[in-house]
């Protein structure tokens, strides 16, 4: 290789924030992202299997109360906006604004919970199980509680990382690119819902 | 300071109108999903409709946007190209598992 290459790819990959222009915690959560996002993609693809070789499957209007989906999906939504005020007023290093932001996105994050537990405990009451349901198709209630477990652990994991983030910042030590990071999972957690709601409830 | 306070209220403007075309996005779909449509363009209009806004979140909520184009690369082959795989190579062997029940 000539000097002239060799002196252009360690320009690129000399460290720090190289070669992508971002440090090295917002690429290890971008490629945790990635990851995960392929853990999700792999149940949403096994549940469309499941769905298309399935002769029946229950309308979903019948099993849950849409308008209650629906308000579920704004919450994460409006959390979503939230967050990305928080992540905004962090950059801008206004720490009452993030705290502010911070503290709304917790609330859409358990609000959401809140409401998750009730439709499960919904759901359960009237008699859907892991592995039967009263609708006639097994896999119906083993895909809703994988598929909106999974999901619902990562709204619990993210509520939490927000609540320590915004006790950091009521102390003084956050930093924009923690509330950044934190933004990302939570954003992420959104974008998953996106497809579940769509591809579970709607469908 | 007031300048930026001021620019500040400008970008919760922007991820407001942002939230406001998710939640159109979000109402057209169950619109669709209420509609009598076949089940196969239901499925792919709400695919669409879903990846619409996985795009504006990737994008701007997520500031993917304005990262650099390798990053992006990794983000978006990594997670559609893949997931688009993983349908697509086993949807071989259903599709043949299909077609000889078809024609049994």
């Amino acid at each position: 290789m000539s000097d002239t290459g060799a002196t252009a790819l360690d320009a690129s990959w000399g460290g720090g924030t190289s070669p992508f222009n971002v440090g090295w915690q917002k690429l290890m959560m971008w490629i945790f992202i990635v990851t995960d996002a392929l853990l999700f993609a792999g149940l949403l693809v096994s549940y469309g299997f499941v769905r298309v070789a399935s002769s029946t499957w229950p309308e979903q209007s019948t099993a849950f109360d849409m308008n209650y989906i629906t308000l579920m999906t704004f919450t994460l939504l409006a959390s979503s906006w939230s967050m990305a005020c928080a992540v905004s007023a962090a950059s801008a290093d206004n720490k009452k604004h993030v705290a502010i932001f911070l503290w709304m996105t917790i609330i859409g994050g358990l609000s959401f919970l809140g409401m998750q537990v009730y439709e499960w405990s919904h759901f359960i009451h009237e008699g859907a199980r892991l592995t039967s349901n009263p609708w006639g198709v097994q896999q119906f209630s083993t895909c809703f509680f994988v598929i909106t477990g999974f999901h619902g652990m990562h709204v619990t994991t993210g509520v939490i990382i927000l609540l320590v983030v915004a006790i950091r910042t009521a102390l003084g030590k956050s930093t924009a690119m923690g509330v950044e990071n934190a933004g990302l999972y939570w954003h992420f957690v959104d974008l998953v819902w996106v497809f579940v709601f769509a591809l579970f409830y709607l469908v | 300071m007031a300048e930026h306070a001021e620019s500040g209220k400008k970008v919760y403007l922007q991820y407001a109108k942002i939230l406001g075309v998710l939640a159109v996005l979000t109402l057209s779909m169950i619109f669709i999903s209420e509609s009598g449509l076949g089940q196969a363009p239901k499925a792919g209009l709400l695919l669409l409709g879903s990846s619409i806004k996985a795009t504006l979140i990737i994008f701007f909520f997520m500031h993917l946007k304005f990262e650099k184009m390798g990053l992006i690369m990794i983000v978006l082959v990594g997670i559609f190209v893949t997931s688009i795989l993983m349908f697509v190579v086993p949807a071989y062997d259903g599709g043949q598992v299909l077609l000889k029940s078809l024609y049994k």
